[in-house]
C-alpha cells in the first residue's frame, strides 16, 4: 500500500485549535507531508470534530458537528477508499474513529429517525473513520531517506491521553523523534493527564490547573535532565501546558511535533530557533 | 427503588477548595496511589497468567450478575442448610434494622468490624452507637479514621490522607481514654504495634463480629473475605455471633467461578497474587468445633443496585472494589477521596453515586471530577466502561436540564455556529473583534463567559492572523492553483 | 519425582518472596532436626528474649512426632497440644487466653499452592485456625505431597473433598504471606493483627 503512496493524496484535518491558535503547526505538517511526496488537500469547509460538546454531554450539538465533519470529508475523499485523512490531533482522531459511530447512531434514534437510518449513519461514520490516521502514525510509516545523526536536542514528548488509550499509540511518536535525531528525555508519570479535558479546563479550572502543575513539576525535573523543549501530537495538551507556562512567565519552548520535524527536514533546528518559536507570541 | 447513600452535604466548591489546600493529604495520596498503581503493573508483568485470569474473571462476574436473583436464592438455601440465616434488605434502613435486631436479641455490647464499604454506605457504626453498642473498626486504616471521626478517603486505604504525626496524636488521645500505654513514637512500626496491642483487647472481648464480603458463592453458600492484616480472621473466628453485610452484586454462581475471580482484588488492588489472608465462611461451627460463630447472619443489601440491572450501566455491578481506578485518576490524586462527598470516591464513585441514588444526591460528580483521560477505563480489571459511563451521565444531566441555563445556551450556540463553514468564519471575525479588550503583551489574559475560567490561571494566544484556513486560502486557494 | 521437586522449589520461591521462611527435611527421620533448627532460627530472630510457649496441632501423618521432646530443650519451650473442640464457653475462654499468651503456633496444613505461595488451613474439630493467627510466630509443617501447582488446583481439591464430606469446612483460610498493612503513609509494616513471621517446614 505504501508504494503507491509516493503519489498519495492526503486530506488534512487541521483541528479547530490549531486552525485558530497555532496555524504554524498545520503549515509545518503540510510541509512535512509534501516533502515526502504526498499531495495535500485541505477541505476548506471543515470546522471542529465536536469533542468539546460530546465530552460535556451535549450530544445533540456534537452530532451536528459530527455530521458536518463527515459530509465535508466524504466529499473530499470522493469515494476513494484508499484516500487518507491525516488528523493533527490524536484526541480528535479518537473522537472520530471511536465515538462518532455510536454517537450518530444514538442521536439519530433520539431525533426520531428509523433504526435503519440510524444504522446508516453509524456505518458512514465507521467507513470514514477507517480512513483517518493520526499525523505521527502516518509519519512513522514514512521512512525518511537520510535521517540526521544526533541533533543534540533534548525534548520531552507528552502523549495525549486519547492518543494513548483510545488509539493505542504509545511509544510510536517517541520512536519517530528518536529516528529524527532528538534525544527524548523521559518524564515522570508520563502517562498522566495534563489536566486539560476540553471545557473541563474552563469550568473546573482549579482542579485542572492543579493537575497541570503536577505535569509541569515533572517537566521541571526533565528540564534538569537536559530537556530543551516540550512537544506533543496533541495541541490541546500543548496549549494547556503552554498557557500555564506563559501565565507563570516561563519561556520554556512548547512546540507542536510537526514543527520540529519540518525544521529538522530543513536542517534548521537549533535551540535558538526553538526559543524564538516560543517567543513568537511576545513579538506579535 | 433508588438507594440512599450518606453524603457530605457541603457544596462541591467548599469540598474542592478544602482538598486543594490540604497539602498533607495531597502528599500522602500522591504517594500511596502511585505506589499501588505501580505495584499493580509490576504484578501483572511478573505474572503471565494474570491477564488471562483477569479476562476470565470478567466473564464470571458478568454472567453471575446477569442471573443474580437465581444465584442469590441458591446462596440463601445453602447458607441456611449450614446453620446460617440470610436476610434480604431492599434499603439501607432495612439492613440497619436487621443488624440491630440481631444485636439486640443477643444483648450484644461490643462489636468488632472488618473494613467494609457496604457498612460505610449504611453508616452502620452510627447506628450501633445510637443504641449504645460500642463498635470498633479493626482494619488499621479504618481504626484511625474511626478515632478521627472521619470518613475513608480511599476504598482500600481509608486513612491515606493522614500522616504519621496526625495518627500519633489520635493514638495518644485513645491511650489516655483507655488508660493504656501510648505509642512509643510516631515511628510507623511503633504506631502499628500500638494498634495491635489495643485492638487485641477488643478482639478478645467482643461479642459480635461484623464483616462485609468480597464474594458470595451461591453453589456452596460461602462468604469470601480478603484482607492483608488478618483482622477478618479475628472477626470470623472469635466472637460467637457473626453478621456479614454484603451487596447483592457480590454473588458468584459457583465454585469454579470463584477460583477464577478470587485473585483479582489483590492483583489489581495492591499488586499481590493473593492477599495475605483469604477467609472463607461456609456456615456456623459444627459440634465439637472450636472456632467460628455459633450464629451467622448474612444481610444481602440492594440499596439501588438492582436499578442498574438490564441497563447500559449493568457492568458497574461487576466492580470488585479494587481501587485501581482511583489510583490512576489524575483528579483523585489531586483532591483525594473526601472531595467527592460520597462513600464511593474516584471514577467508580462518580459513576455509582448518581446511578444508585437516581441523581438525588451529588449530581455534580460526573461533571466536576473528571478530565476524561480514560486512565480508569484502562486500569479497571473488570472492564467497566467508566469513561463511557461518565460521558453518558453528563448527557443524562443535560437531557434532564440539570446544567445551568447559561452553560447549555453556550454549547447550543457554539454548535450552531460551528456546524457550518460560514458560521465558523463569522465566529472568528467576532472573536477577533472581541479579543482586543483582553490581549495583554500578546496574550489573552481574560475572557467572559464559559471560557472565562481558563484565564484565571492560564494564558491563550489571540486568534491567529491568518488562521490556517486563511493561510491556505491565500497560498493554495483556488486563485493560486496553477 | 522431578515434578514434586519443581513444585516445591516454586512454592519456596513464592513463599520467600512474600517474606516467609522455608525449611526442608528430605526424609521423615530428618524432620525433628530440621524442625528444631527452624524453630530455633525463627524464635532467635523474632523473639530473642522471654519465655516460649507453643500451641500446636499436626496432620495425622505426624501424630507420632514428639514435639515436646524436639522443642523442649530450646530456651525451655513449653508445648501445649491443641485439644479436640469443645462448645463449653468456659473451656473456650480459657483456651483463647492461653493462645493469646503464647508465642508460637505450629500447625499442619490442608494444602499449599506453588504459584502464589499460599498455604490452606481448615477449621475442624482437630485442626484450628487460631494457632495460626494469635501468636507472633507461625510455623507450618507441610507434607510435600500436599503442594498443588496452583491456587485454583487447591481450591478444586477443597471442593472435591467437600463433595465427599457433604459440606465445606465452616472456616477455611488461605495464608499468603505474613500479616501486613500499608495503611500509614503507604509504608509496609509486617505483623498487624496476625503473625509477624511465618515459616514452613516442608518434609517428604
Ligand atoms: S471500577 Fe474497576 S477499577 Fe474501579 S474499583 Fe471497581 S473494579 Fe476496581
Amino acid at each position: 500500500m505504501k508504494d503507491e503512496g509516493r503519489e498519495q493524496t492526503l486530506q488534512l484535518f487541521a483541528t479547530c485549535l490549531i486552525d485558530l491558535f497555532r496555524p504554524q503547526a498545520a503549515i509545518a505538517a503540510v510541509e512535512v507531508m509534501e516533502r515526502r511526496g504526498s499531495t495535500v488537500e485541505f477541505p476548506a469547509a471543515q470546522t471542529c470534530c465536536g469533542q468539546f460538546s460530546y465530552n460535556a454531554g451535549y450530544h445533540r450539538e456534537a452530532a451536528d458537528l459530527a455530521r458536518h465533519w463527515i459530509a465535508v470529508f466524504e466529499a473530499a475523499l470522493n469515494n476513494d477508499s484508499h484516500g487518507r485523512i491525516v488528523a493533527l490531533s490524536g484526541s480528535c482522531a479518537a473522537m472520530i474513529i471511536k465515538e462518532y459511530p455510536l454517537l450518530l447512531y444514538r442521536d439519530a434514534l433520539d431525533r426520531g429517525d428509523s433504526a435503519v437510518e440510524a444504522k446508516r449513519w453509524q456505518e458512514r461514520a465507521e467507513r470514514v473513520g477507517e480512513q483517518v490516521i493520526e499525523f505521527t502514525e502516518w509519519l512513522a510509516q514514512e521512512k525518511a531517506a537520510n535521517l540526521p545523526a544526533s541533533l543534540g536536542i533534548g525534548v520531552v514528548y507528552h502523549n495525549g491521553c486519547h492518543m494513548r488509550r483510545m488509539l493505542g499509540i504509545t511509544t510510536g511518536p517517541e520512536t519517530v523523534l528518536q529516528d529524527y535525531g532528538f534525544s527524548v528525555v523521559p518524564i515522570e508519570d508520563a502517562d498522566q493527564c495534563c489536566g486539560f479535558g476540553g471545557t473541563y479546563s474552563m469550568t473546573e479550572w482549579r482542579v485542572s490547573t492543579a493537575v497541570a502543575d503536577q505535569k509541569l513539576q515533572a517537566l521541571g525535573k526533565a528540564r534538569e535532565m537536559g530537556a530543551q523543549c516540550l512537544t506533543s501530537a496533541d495541541f490541546g495538551c500543548l496549549g494547556h501546558l503552554g498557557g500555564r507556562l506563559s501565565r507563570r512567565r516561563d519561556p520554556f519552548p512548547v512546540v507542536y511535533i510537526a514543527e520540529l520535524i519540518a525544521l529538522t527536514d530543513r536542517g534548521q533546528l537549533t535551540v535558538e530557533e526553538l526559543q524564538q518559536m516560543a517567543h513568537q507570541k511576545e513579538k506579535s | 427503588m433508588a438507594g440512599q447513600l450518606p453524603i457530605d452535604s457541603r457544596p462541591w466548591p467548599v469540598r474542592r477548595d478544602q482538598a486543594l489546600q490540604d497539602k498533607t493529604m495531597q502528599q500522602t495520596i500522591q504517594f500511596v496511589t502511585r505506589r499501588v498503581a505501580n505495584a499493580k503493573v509490576a504484578a501483572y508483568t511478573a505474572y503471565p497468567e494474570g491477564e488471562r485470569l483477569r479476562q476470565r474473571a470478567v466473564g464470571v462476574k458478568r454472567r453471575s450478575v446477569e442471573n443474580m436473583e437465581e444465584h442469590l436464592a441458591v446462596f440463601a438455601q445453602q447458607v441456611e442448610a449450614h446453620g446460617g440465616q440470610v436476610h434480604r434488605a431492599k434499603t439501607a434502613a432495612d439492613a440497619i434494622r436487621t443488624v440491630l435486631e440481631v444485636a439486640k436479641n443477643h444483648g450484644v455490647q461490643r462489636v468488632i468490624k472488618t473494613k467494609s464499604m457496604v457498612t460505610e454506605e449504611l453508616e452502620l457504626n452510627r447506628a450501633f452507637e445510637s443504641v449504645g453498642i460500642a463498635v470498633r473498626e479493626t482494619d488499621l486504616g479504618e481504626y484511625i479514621i474511626q478515632l478521627a471521626h472521619e470518613k475513608p478517603s480511599h476504598i482500600l486505604a481509608p486513612a491515606a490522607h493522614k500522616n504519621r504525626a496526625q495518627i500519633e496524636a489520635l493514638f495518644d488521645q485513645d491511650a489516655a481514654a483507655y488508660h493504656t500505654e501510648p505509642p512509643a513514637s510516631d515511628d510507623i512500626l511503633a504506631l502499628t504495634q500500638y494498634a495491635r496491642r489495643r485492638l487485641r483487647e477488643e478482639f478478645l472481648a467482643a461479642d459480635m463480629g461484623v464483616t462485609g464480603g468480597n464474594f458470595l458463592v451461591a453453589e456452596t453458600g460461602t462468604l469470601v473475605l480478603i484482607t492483608n492484616e488478618g483482622n477478618a480472621d479475628m472477626v470470623t473466628t472469635l466472637p460467637p455471633i457473626l453478621v456479614s453485610v454484603v451487596g447483592v452484586e457480590k454473588i458468584v454462581a459457583d465454585w469454579p467461578g470463584l477460583t477464577e475471580v478470587i485473585q483479582q482484588p489483590a492483583l489489581s488492588g495492591v499488586g499481590q497474587r493473593l492477599s495475605s489472608y483469604t477467609t472463607m465462611v461456609s456456615g456456623t461451627r459444627g459440634t465439637d468445633q472450636w472456632e467460628g460463630p455459633d450464629e451467622w447472619h448474612v444481610v444481602l443489601l440492594d440499596n439501588g443496585r438492582t436499578l442498574l440491572k438490564d441497563t447500559p450501566f449493568e457492568d458497574v455491578l461487576s466492580c470488585i472494589r479494587c481501587g485501581a481506578c482511583l489510583n490512576v485518576c489524575p483528579v483523585f490524586r489531586q483532591v483525594g477521596g473526601h472531595a467527592y462527598g460520597s462513600v464511593y470516591p474516584g471514577p467508580i464513585g462518580i459513576v455509582e453515586t448518581p446511578l444508585l441514588t437516581n441523581f438525588e444526591v451529588l449530581p455534580e460528580l460526573p461533571s466536576v471530577l473528571c478530565t476524561l483521560c480514560h486512565a480508569c477505563g484502562e486500569a479497571c480489571p473488570m472492564d467497566i466502561d467508566l469513561p463511557g459511563h461518565i460521558v453518558q451521565l453528563r448527557k443524562i444531566k443535560r437531557d434532564r436540564h440539570m446544567d445551568a441555563a447559561g452553560v447549555t445556551r453556550s454549547y447550543r450556540w457554539w454548535a450552531r455556529f460551528w456546524a457550518t463553514p460560514h458560521g465558523y468564519r463569522r465566529s472568528i471575525r467576532w472573536a477577533r473583534w472581541g479579543q482586543r479588550w483582553f490581549v495583554r503583551h500578546g496574550r489573552i489574559q481574560s475572557a467572559p463567559g464559559l471560557a472565562g475560567g481558563w484565564f484565571n490561571t492560564r494564558d491563550m494566544p489571540p486568534v491567529a492572523s491568518p488562521t490556517f484556513h486563511e493561510w491556505w486560502e491565500r497560498t493554495r486557494g483556488k486563485g493560486h492553483r496553477s | 519425582m522431578i515434578e514434586t521437586e519443581a513444585l516445591r522449589n516454586q512454592f519456596q520461591r513464592q513463599f520467600e518472596a512474600l517474606g516467609g521462611h522455608v525449611f526442608y527435611a528430605s526424609n521423615s527421620e530428618r524432620l525433628p532436626v530440621v524442625l528444631a533448627s527452624a524453630y530455633q532460627a525463627m524464635v532467635d530472630r523474632y523473639l530473642p528474649d522471654g519465655p516460649l510457649q507453643v500451641v500446636y496441632w499436626l496432620n495425622l501423618d505426624l501424630s507420632v512426632l514428639d514435639l515436646e521432646g524436639i522443642l523442649g530443650g530450646i530456651r525451655g519451650t513449653q508445648c501445649i497440644c491443641w485439644p479436640q473442640g469443645s462448645r463449653q464457653h468456659a473451656v473456650q475462654e480459657k483456651w483463647r487466653d492461653l493462645l493469646a499468651e503464647s508465642q508460637v503456633g505450629i500447625t499442619g496444613a490442608a494444602w499449599a499452592a506453588a504459584d502464589t505461595g499460599s498455604v490452606a488451613l481448615y477449621s475442624s474439630p482437630s485442626t484450628g485456625l487460631l494457632p495460626s493467627l494469635l501468636m507472633p510466630i507461625h510455623i507450618i509443617l507441610l507434607n510435600q505431597k500436599r503442594i498443588q501447582p496452583s491456587v485454583s488446583d487447591g481450591l478444586k481439591k477443597l471442593y472435591q473433598e467437600s463433595e465427599t464430606q457433604g459440606r465445606m469446612p465452616p472456616l477455611v483460610k488461605l495464608i499468603t504471606g505474613p500479616s501486613m498493612t500499608a495503611d500509614i503513609e503507604g509504608q509496609l509494616v509486617i505483623g498487624v493483627h496476625g503473625p509477624t513471621a511465618i515459616g514452613v517446614v516442608v518434609y517428604e
